[in-house]
């Protein structure tokens, strides 16, 4: 997760600030100087938008629109209302980030792609407001004679930048921007925030399932990422004090895009080698021949994303980290648009709530229906009485396609409860149903005595129950010890000031500890610097028992568990299955192998068709007739 | 666990294989779902491929049909190697697939569905749409409804239909009866004892073990992507060794 | 207002919407069958504008001439992008080739920029003035011939895509990607075709509008926005929604700039679109194919 940020040590960025700190005394003209402080407005702009794409995954196309919205709110501050130069730096931030929060709350609800159209549309509308708004922005005709910049001092009148005289002030004033930028980022990234998003990007299902909330983090950092852009447009405004709407159009968006991709999304000296290598680059091709730059700087582009898709920061850190590192990477390391399976379907079924009845029952501890419950099983007697889990008349409508139709059943503390049934039965959507990645069409589901139906998949997980998923899905890119980082997110303290400063000795210690606790658990222990996806199958498989472990659930559901194992192997799991239930957690299982399922689980539920066939102990179970009918095929219908 | 049993085998010497799998492996990212696969279909029979979920039914039928590429073994048909080949070359050559799921194009009519299922074909239609529609009149009934609001049955008649349409030599079926009320179970079992009866060789992946083994001549077991048990179809379906490949121990 | 004046913007926002169409089509089917967003469109919708007049003004060809010509270049352009650029970058998902899109729409608008210079351009109708008038409403010989050649494209492409074999496979290959590959389908040979086609389609419109509106090199830019916004407005992948799509946004911005400003005209279209979107994440008629 912290990939990258060290891309260049300690000491390799102290050098890249003396060069920034020293280059004006090398570069004297008056047009070096002014590329260099573009060049730093745009690594502001390039390093909050890379907060979005590298590091969380949310591609936005209208950052620029919220670096115009930053520059014209504090020109216009500044010019029309005599505000003062650092009250209009905060505005300008401020209104940013408010029509950041404006669009963001609707949109990031949503998948990925969503979000893109609608920055891009966000963008282009920007872009025409301040075309058309001409009493106040004087439209295209530009905004001229904006203040400059005063600085107040503590020891004398306030310091006028007058750009047009010397521009290397206000390069260090920029500078300085650059430099708490790169810090907040930094904070970011190395903070539980940071680890959430990064959570968000690899694999936003499973990081809700371990319990970040990822709405609220994914809210807070396109917040902050609009709130640097209105920063950079503020220092922009008052240093070329004119303005026009189509400094930030969607060709502006697009260039902060392409700087940040050629220098490598997510990567920590990306967003820095972007701007400065293609300004360079641009500046050059200029000066060979003005339209014929265009065309070339076009085929550089082609050229580059061809060849380093993963930007050349990120191909960097490649061959530093040694050939290990798998060609999978180059594909993930870019943000999509587009592309594979476009899932426009956002919203699902909505909740109609049935009747209570079920719940006061659970939570005085009877059983409701007339299931037959096994009597003599080993241990947790006691707690067997109670219903820990529960869904009654659960039902999920696909269209006309009745997925799970009426399905109740109780699961009681300390269970191993196996789910079982043929194909399509409805196993997986009855799992998506409870773990809140579904909503019912009817029905409620019991936890713990408490009704949560549909709950989201982050806020269960806080209530302590927790799902692994079918094709085994942990963070793939991320380390062992990363994994379980997320896995105990819900266990770590947050808070401000552990963003800046970091966790103290005793917390730190103290998740070291769990996470230990559950890497030797599983076995997974000697592995824990390995990414994810270099371990065998078998391990990845446990990596993700690992990390639904780490988050310490009452209520584990595991989604074929034992999937492609053979019967050692898959004997060996449900061992580990049955050491996790002495430990205190009640389980819940699909899978298919059959013999070894009757040998570990307490019950079984039979599906069919979406609704309960039978259920019992095993032995009953298998000895159902109509079970038996399902499986096997009916000898009554097929008539010779 | 279950050992690798020859049940009563039915073949003699002489006839060669139509399909012939030899030591087939097949991974889909790191799973191993094909394990040294190793059988064979001969000219006219209707073979079943039985066994729980994830044994590798499915699989052994995508590595025929081209859509997944072993990592290694041979996949032969009337002698020649399918394993390099595009699914379209395959098509060519006269093998089918029917896909799990029926995979319809929903959008288009079923006269129109039918007709992309002769997409390798030049030449005219008629002759093999009539053939289709003795087989299955209720596609006639419906030739110009939109595939996509059709009932799940006509909807499986329908996917049949359309692999037949590229006149194929072996028909490869998966799990053709899944999700089907009886009544329609025995529709789809009828037309492929008709097919069975045109002279088709059948390739048919079934979790419905009892239609499978009145409808094969032959059949195979899968577990963990190997055969572990093989056989004629009516001493298979006695045989308590696949009872417990689906029921456990 | 009256109904004379409207029925006059209307047939005003009809006209817009017809180039947009075209554009739109071929966006959103390149989209649908291969899931590319192929912002290059633009740049050909340019270039077709541009072939239209260097063979009207420098070759002195006749008008009608320079449009199929326009299209045939324009498609043949596109067919070589598809190959050398979208093609090896796909696999490496949908920002690459996004990127590359712009780089091929920068990589023109500078050749059309050191090619013809940076003026605007506006070639004469061959109908020059000459219209119809009907009931009040004026409509312009060169429109009739736009809106006639629209339709006839249009219902050309939904003629094809319907009852040809090619077509066919193609709404196959959008429908049912696996099952097309099943049937024979050779869905690479296809997404080509389905670049020359949408590259044609926005030759033709660059051409068609060539003596109406100005065209500068970089107006691609904000045709492609425009058009690219339509899509998914009216869905992604919908051919009916990409027509409905342009319809509404031609209509609203002529509308709004006889109403309200012709500034705000843009901004009416680009409003309309993200409060339907937030309404209908999916676009008007997402996810439907002709």
């Amino acid at each position: 997760m912290v990939r990258g940020l060290l891309s260049f040590s300690r000491a390799g960025w102290l050098a890249a600030l003396a060069v920034a700190v020293l280059a004006p005394l090398a570069l004297r003209s008056p047009a070096h100087q002014n590329l260099l402080v573009l060049t730093g407005v745009n690594v502001m702009l390039v390093t909050s938008l890379d907060l979005l794409t590298g590091q969380s995954g949310l591609l936005s196309l209208g950052h620029a629109a919220f670096w115009g919205i930053g520059a014209y709110t504090s020109a216009l501050l500044t010019l029309r209302a005599g505000v003062p130069f650092p009250v209009a730096v905060l505005a300008a931030m401020g209104a940013a980030a408010l029509c950041g929060v404006l669009i963001g709350y609707p949109s990031l609800r949503l998948r990925g792609h969503y979000f893109v159209l609608v920055t891009f549309i966000f963008g282009i509308i920007v872009t025409l407001l301040l075309t058309s708004l001409v009493t106040v922005t004087r439209g295209p005709m530009g905004l001229p004679e904006i203040p400059f910049a005063t600085v107040p001092r503590f020891w004398g009148p306030p310091l006028v930048l007058n750009t047009f005289q010397d521009k290397v002030g206000y390069y260090y004033l920029v500078l300085a921007g650059v430099v708490l930028t790169l810090w907040l980022r930094g904070c970011v990234v190395k903070s539980r925030m940071g680890r959430a998003l990064a959570a968000i990007r690899e694999d936003e299902d499973l990081g809700q399932t371990v319990g970040i909330g990822t709405h609220g983090y994914k809210m807070g950092v396109f917040t902050l990422s609009t709130a640097i852009a209105g920063l950079a447009g503020s220092l922009y405004a008052h240093y070329t004090t004119f303005l026009a709407p189509e400094i930030f159009d969607f060709v502006a968006s697009f260039d902060l895009f392409v700087m940040n991709v050629v220098g490598g999304a997510g990567t920590g000296a990306g967003p820095v080698v972007g701007p400065v290598l293609l300004t360079m680059v641009r500046d050059l091709l200029r000066a060979v021949h003005p339209v014929l730059a265009g065309i070339l700087f076009g085929f550089f582009l082609i050229v580059a994303i061809a060849f380093l898709p993963e930007g050349l920061v990120g191909r960097w850190e490649r061959l530093m980290a040694g050939a290990k590192c798998s060609a999978k990477d180059s594909k993930r390391s870019v943000p999509q648009i587009g592309g594979e399976g476009v899932a426009w379907d956002a919203r699902e079924g909505e909740v109609l709530g049935a009747g209570g009845g079920m719940g006061t029952e659970l939570a005085a501890g009877r059983a409701v229906d007339g299931s037959a419950l096994a009597d003599d099983q080993p241990a947790h007697l006691l707690r067997r009485a109670t219903p820990i889990l529960g869904v009654e008349g659960l039902t999920r409508n696909f269209g006309g396609f009745r997925a799970v139709s009426n399905l109740s059943f109780q699961v009681f503390a300390g269970e191993i409860v196996g789910l079982v049934g043929p194909n399509g039965a409805g196993k997986t959507t009855t799992f998506n149903l409870i773990t809140g990645f579904l909503r019912p069409t009817a029905g409620r589901i019991w936890l713990k005595g408490e009704d949560v139906t549909g709950m989201p998949a982050h806020e269960l997980a806080r209530r302590g129950l927790v799902r692994t998923f079918q094709q085994t899905r942990v963070f793939s890119r991320l380390t062992v010890l990363e994994n379980l980082r997320l896995g105990v997110h819900r266990h770590e303290p947050g808070g401000l000031r552990r963003a800046l400063f970091g966790l103290n000795v005793e917390e730190q210690a103290a998740l070291d500890r769990r996470v230990q606790e559950v890497l030797e658990f599983t076995g997974l222990w000697h592995q824990r610097d390995r990414r994810a996806e270099e371990l065998p199958y078998g391990e990845q498989r446990m990596l993700g028992i690992a990390v639904a472990l780490a988050v310490e659930p009452e209520v584990l559901l595991l989604d074929e568990p034992l999937a492609g194992m053979n019967p050692a192997e898959a004997d060996a799991t449900m061992a580990l299955v049955r050491r996790v239930r002495d430990r205190g957690v009640t389980i819940v299982l699909i899978d298919h192998h059959m013999e070894t399922l009757m040998r570990y689980c307490d019950r079984l539920i039979v599906l069919h068709h979406g609704e309960k066939l039978a259920e019992g102990p095993p032995a009953d179970v298998r000895a159902h007739p109509q079970v038996i009918r399902v499986y096997l095929g009916d000898e009554a219908v097929f008539l010779r | 666990m279950i050992e690798h049993g020859v049940v009563q085998p039915v073949r003699d010497g002489e006839s060669v294989p139509l399909l012939a799998l030899q030591g087939v492996t097949v991974y889909y990212g790191r799973v191993r779902a094909l394990q040294g696969l190793t059988l064979e279909v001969l000219p006219g029979e209707v073979v079943a491929l039985l066994g729980g979920n994830g044994a590798g039914k499915s699989t052994t039928l995508r590595a025929v049909s081209g859509l997944v590429r072993p990592a290694s073994g041979h996949i032969r048909f009337r002698g020649q190697e399918l394993t390099r080949l595009d699914p379209s070359a395959i098509v060519r050559l006269g093998v089918a697939h029917c896909p799990e799921g029926r995979k319809l194009f929903p959008e288009m009519s079923v006269l129109e569905n039918l007709e992309l299922g002769a997409y390798v074909r030049a030449g005219r239609l008629d002759e093999d749409l009539k053939q289709v529609f003795e087989l299955f009149p209720v596609l006639s009934e419906r030739r110009h409804q939109l595939a996509g609001s059709l009932s799940g049955g006509e909807q499986q008649m329908l996917a049949i239909g359309r692999a037949l349409m590229a006149r194929p030599s072996l028909l490869l079926l998966d799990e053709p009866t899944m999700g089907l009320a009886p009544a329609m179970v025995l529709e789809v079992a009828r037309a492929i004892r008709a097919l069975k009866a045109r002279g088709t060789t059948v390739l048919l992946v079934e979790q419905n073990v009892q239609v499978a083994l009145r409808l094969a001549d032959r059949g195979y077991v899968l577990e963990n992507g190997r055969v572990v048990v093989e056989g004629g179809a009516e001493a298979l379906a006695r045989d308590d060794r696949v009872r417990r490949a689906y029921l456990g121990g | 207002m009256d109904l004379t004046t409207a029925l006059q913007f209307a047939v005003n926002g009809l006209f817009i919407s017809a180039a947009y169409a075209l554009v739109a089509l071929g966006l959103t089917l390149v989209f649908g069958v291969l899931h590319i967003a192929d912002f290059a469109q633009g740049a050909l919708y340019m270039l077709g504008a541009y072939v239209s007049f260097y063979a009207t003004q420098r070759l002195g060809l006749s008008y009608f001439v320079s449009v199929p010509v326009a299209m045939g270049l324009t498609g043949a352009l596109a067919t070589l992008n598809g190959a050398l650029v979208y093609r090896p970058l796909q696999r490496h998902g949908g920002a690459l080739t996004f990127i590359a899109a712009l780089g091929i729409l920068l990589i023109l608008q500078n050749l059309a920029l050191w090619l013809f210079g940076g003026d605007f351009r506006l070639i004469a109708s061959p109908f020059q003035e000459g219209k119809i008038t009907a009931g009040g409403v004026v409509l312009t010989h060169h429109q009739a011939f736009v809106l006639g050649v629209t339709a006839v494209l249009l219902t050309g492409v939904w003629f094809g895509l319907r009852y040809t074999k090619p077509g066919k496979a193609l709404r196959a290959v959008a429908q049912q990607p696996e099952a097309a590959r099943l049937v024979g389908i050779d869905s690479a040979r296809l997404g080509l075709a389905a670049f020359a086609l949408a590259g044609a389609l926005a030759g033709a419109a660059g051409a068609l509008m060539s003596p109406m509106r100005a065209f500068d090199p970089h107006i691609g830019a904000i045709v492609i926005l425009k058009s690219f916004a339509i899509v998914i407005f009216g869905g992604m992948g919908s051919i009916p929604g990409a027509i409905v799509g342009a319809l509404a946004v031609g209509m609203a911005e002529t509308f709004t700039a006889a109403y309200l400003a012709a500034e705000f005209a843009d901004l009416a279209s680009f409003a309309l679109m993200i409060v339907v979107l937030f309404a209908r994440p999916q676009g008007l008629l997402g996810r439907a194919w002709a």
